[in-house]
């Protein structure tokens, strides 16, 4: 894998439990708010409630846009892309003689599911949507582009926890290779009642508010969100005198190839992934300035983590932002990735909500306090079920100096 | 963005194999089999193409099948097949290899279904191994597991559009080099959400061309960068979607072009008389069915018919000048894959037996 | 049909374990080592289905773990609950 060019990140949009921007969702994190509560939005019949971080309500304007949306993801997806095309300084006069492709990470939005549909129920005419119906009533990238008039590629990555990770990958690749001048690349996910009672039944969700990489973690609390980054060609940005915000610097991401439950425990396919981010940054692991690690609170999850941070870079700080978000599964690696561009323009990372008790039998422990940070470039990576990791290095400049 | 096609692995309806994709394309007809559909309303017996994924107690032991649903054997099958395939052919080895899986479906397909379907969806879904193996990449983590594969892995699920998307993610890596071969396809089970669409046509001013069947397969390509070796089925030269509501890909020069008409989306139909008019068009739906990752079965047709320089008659009338008849020798055209999509997007995934072929086929904007 | 026949027809069912017949698994042996192969997502599995088909609810892994040893102690823990 050799190094490949760097890709201009021109706007950002975020949407998250810790607030309905980014803006907001970073002042709340560093005041140290955690806003979680019970479920509100289905019914399940589980014994134990596990808090879950919902998104505020109000924040989809339906002003804002031209069609209209039922489906929450989807709310979630045009909110997030509408923030971002507004910070990069577009708007649909701007992107019409660009080719514009859109590529995101979902979950509940590639389901051809029957409960993501609002306004379906047994007093419908028809008790079923077809499946090119659903589609097109709960597809985020599909909506994004009739929203912005976008002439595509579109595309819909559904690798779980890592989904918004790979398409921000996927998405600089599009820049690379000239198929795209600009792209609409993020992930989204609604709180879900599958996801809410499957994650559940794996005895994988805390039943109290997440600890990632606590002594005492015993799961994840599942969250929802958004976040869109548009990714941008150099001859684009140019032509129309825009900024570059940030760069995706490098991107990895490999299969474990172990278990569709359990990450090796090596955490080989991690170290892996992380390998190759760095080598396609190519820059030295000393430069990464922290890490904006997956953290769910698993047991497993959390151990892995921290044995290869430890191993791969020594010292660096890290957190799991998680404790203020939930796990949003394929938002995550968006909202994480908003996140560490973010914390790198501040200059510091808030603490690793959650974290009181460092666990002895893990190699490194989280910032437990809000930090400074020096470097302009950063780690942010999640580990998928099924053992999908993937992992951007995101940086402030295109070069970094050794 | 050129990949090199070592190795074809389908299974549908037709079969299971390249072979026996060869042999119903000359007899212009798969087997339909029956599949009994229980709802709410009423029972029924409803026609289907079916994956038999039986050959794979040959290839992979029982014990790693354990807790793997029909998608991902339908999807493993696929890929095992093109794997062996490209052995046949002396595939170049390399160190890194990808699996990309395009799935319209995925894999909650039957597995959370629609509330009238499935009384028991309601308690299946606190299944710890039901929820699991319904996250779409399910079958890519059990593919991978199998196939001891620590390259990229990865699930595009979007609709019909699923597997150009895929192909042209394998093109991108390999140009990338971030792997050196990909095992890329799309596969997809038989939907019984379409099964009840079906028998409730003909409603009151739908179409009324016959329907195919609703299918259901995979089909697998092993990839690699272009060598100093001429693969057995020529090159993907280029594979991409568009947004293209008001303006359909026009056909330039002479080339052939297979349609993914599947008897549902009426653009098909209209694309493949339309752009019959002036150019050769294949239909061969009937034989794998209705499907939303069928693009990978007119794909596989393509590998196959550059390989053999031999182009299949079109299985399904669609009433047009071009349509072919009869067999045609490929000669030095291009074959471009064309799939109408759903939501008024196109995929287009063109093959060509050399990469010197002269320039033509349908405008790349 | 008796918890501890009802136990093995689960286990073989549900678990996907489709050339083993009820008379290959002894009362007392560990579901959980090498005979089997089982591992932590069939654990979890086992919880759903001890609560979907006996109405007793393994809460987490402490209680899990030894509950779930073999077919006697889950037959054990489950009688134990429906008697309380």
């Amino acid at each position: 894998m050799r190094p490949v060019d760097p890709v201009a990140i021109s706007g950002i949009g975020c949407i998250c439990s810790a607030g309905h921007t980014l803006n907001a969702a970073m002042a709340s994190m560093f005041r140290g708010e955690r806003r979680f509560g019970p479920p509100s939005r289905f019914r399940h019949p589980l014994t134990t409630e596990c808090p879950v971080f919902a998104v505020a309500e109000g924040f989809f304007v339906p002003e804002r846009f031209e069609q209209p949306a039922t489906v929450r993801t989807v709310q979630l997806a045009l909110t997030a892309a509408a923030d971002a095309l507004a910070d990069a300084g577009l708007d649909r006069t701007g992107l019409a003689d660009k080719r514009v492709g859109v590529c995101i990470g979902t979950n509940v939005g590639g389901s051809i599911s029957n409960q993501a549909i609002l306004g379906e129920d047994e007093e419908t005419p028809v008790p079923y949507l077809t499946p090119d119906q659903r589609f097109r009533a709960a597809s985020p990238s599909l909506s994004i582009a009739r929203e912005f008039h976008l002439s595509g590629p579109l595309q819909t990555i559904a690798t779980a926890c890592s989904a918004g990770t790979d398409a921000i990958g996927l998405a600089a690749l599009w820049i690379q290779s000239g198929v795209c001048d600009l792209v609409v690349a993020g992930g989204m996910d609604e709180l879900y009642e599958i996801t809410y009672n499957g994650f559940y039944s794996l005895m994988n969700s805390h039943d109290g508010p997440c600890r990632p990489f606590d002594r005492h973690r015993k799961g994840l609390n599942l969250g929802e969100g958004a976040a869109v980054m548009i990714l941008e060609s150099a001859d684009s940005l140019a032509r129309r005198g825009g900024r570059s915000r940030a760069f995706v610097l490098g991107h990895g991401s490999t299969s474990d190839a172990f278990h569709l439950t359990t990450p090796s425990p090596d955490g080989k396919g991690l170290r892996m992934a992380i390998e190759e981010a760095i080598r396609t940054a190519a820059i030295p692991p000393a430069a990464v300035a922290f890490i904006n690690a997956h953290g769910t609170g698993t047991p497993d999850n959390d151990r892995i983590e921290a044995h290869q941070f430890n191993a791969l870079f020594p010292g660096a700080p890290f957190l799991s932002t998680k404790g203020y978000t939930g796990h949003t599964l394929g938002a995550a690696g968006a909202v994480e990735a908003a996140f560490t561009v973010a914390c790198l323009e501040q200059g510091r990372i808030p603490a690793s909500a959650g974290f009181e008790t460092p666990d002895p039998d893990l190699a490194a422990h989280p910032v437990s306090e809000p930090t400074d940070i020096s470097g302009t470039a950063a780690l942010s990576e999640t580990l998928a079920f099924g053992g999908n990791n993937s992992v951007l290095i995101l940086g402030l400049k295109e070069m970094i100096s050794p | 963005m050129r990949a090199a096609i070592w190795g074809v692995g389908a299974v549908g309806g037709f079969g299971c194999g390249i072979a026996d994709l060869a042999s119903a394309l000359k007899q212009g007809a798969s087997p339909v089999k029956t599949v009994r559909i229980n709802t709410i309303e009423a029972s029924f017996d409803a026609p289907g193409l079916l994956a038999d994924t039986a050959p794979l107690a040959d290839r992979v032991d029982r014990r790693f099948l354990r807790r793997t649903e029909h998608l991902t054997r339908i999807a493993l099958l696929g890929c095992l097949l093109a794997s062996e395939d490209g052995r046949r052919h002396n595939a170049p080895e390399g160190n890194r290899r990808g699996i990309i899986l395009g799935t319209g479906y995925g894999s909650t397909c039957n597995a959370f279904d629609f509330k009238g379907l499935a009384a028991e969806s309601d308690i299946r879904q606190f299944s710890p191994i039901s929820f699991s193996n319904s996250v779409h990449n399910a079958a890519i983590a059990h593919i991978a597991t199998i196939l001891k594969e620590n390259g990229p892995g990865l699930a595009i699920n979007h609709f019909d559009m699923s597997v150009p998307l895929a192909l042209m993610t394998a093109c991108q890596w390999l140009d990338a080099g971030r792997v050196d071969s990909v095992l890329v396809g799309g596969a997809d089970e038989y939907s019984r959400i379409m099964a009840c669409h079906r028998r409730r046509l003909p409603a009151p001013g739908t179409p009324t061309t016959d329907p195919i069947i609703v299918g259901e397969g995979s089909a697998f390509f092993l990839l690699t960068r272009p060598t100093d070796r001429p693969p057995p089925y020529g090159y993907i030269e280029s594979a991409t979607t568009r947004v293209m509501n008001r303006q359909p890909p026009e056909p330039v020069g002479d080339a052939v072009y297979f349609v993914g008409v599947d008897g549902f989306n009426p653009a098909a139909d209209q694309h493949a008389r339309r752009i019959g008019k002036t150019a050769a068009v294949g239909v061969y739906s009937p034989l794998y069915g209705q499907l939303p990752a069928g693009t990978a079965f007119d794909v596989a047709v393509a590998a196959l018919s550059v390989k053999t320089g031999i182009v299949y008659p079109s299985v399904r009338g669609v009433s047009t000048v071009g349509e072919m008849k009869a067999a045609q020798n490929l000669g030095d055209r291009r074959i471009h894959c064309v799939k109408p999509g759903a939501a008024g997007e196109w995929g287009i995934v063109s093959l060509a037996d050399s990469l010197t072929c002269a320039t033509n086929g349908v405008k790349s904007d | 049909m008796a918890i501890k026949d009802k136990i093995k027809e689960i286990i073989i069912q549900e678990l996907d374990l489709a050339d083993l017949h009820p008379q290959d698994i002894q009362d007392d042996d560990l579901l959980f080592g090498d005979k089997f192969g089982l591992d932590s997502i069939d654990a979890v599995e086992l919880v759903f289905q001890v609560k979907a088909n006996f109405g007793v609810e393994i809460r987490n892994m402490k209680e899990g773990r030894p509950a779930l040893q073999s077919v006697n102690a889950l037959a054990a823990f489950i009688e134990k609950r429906l008697a309380a």
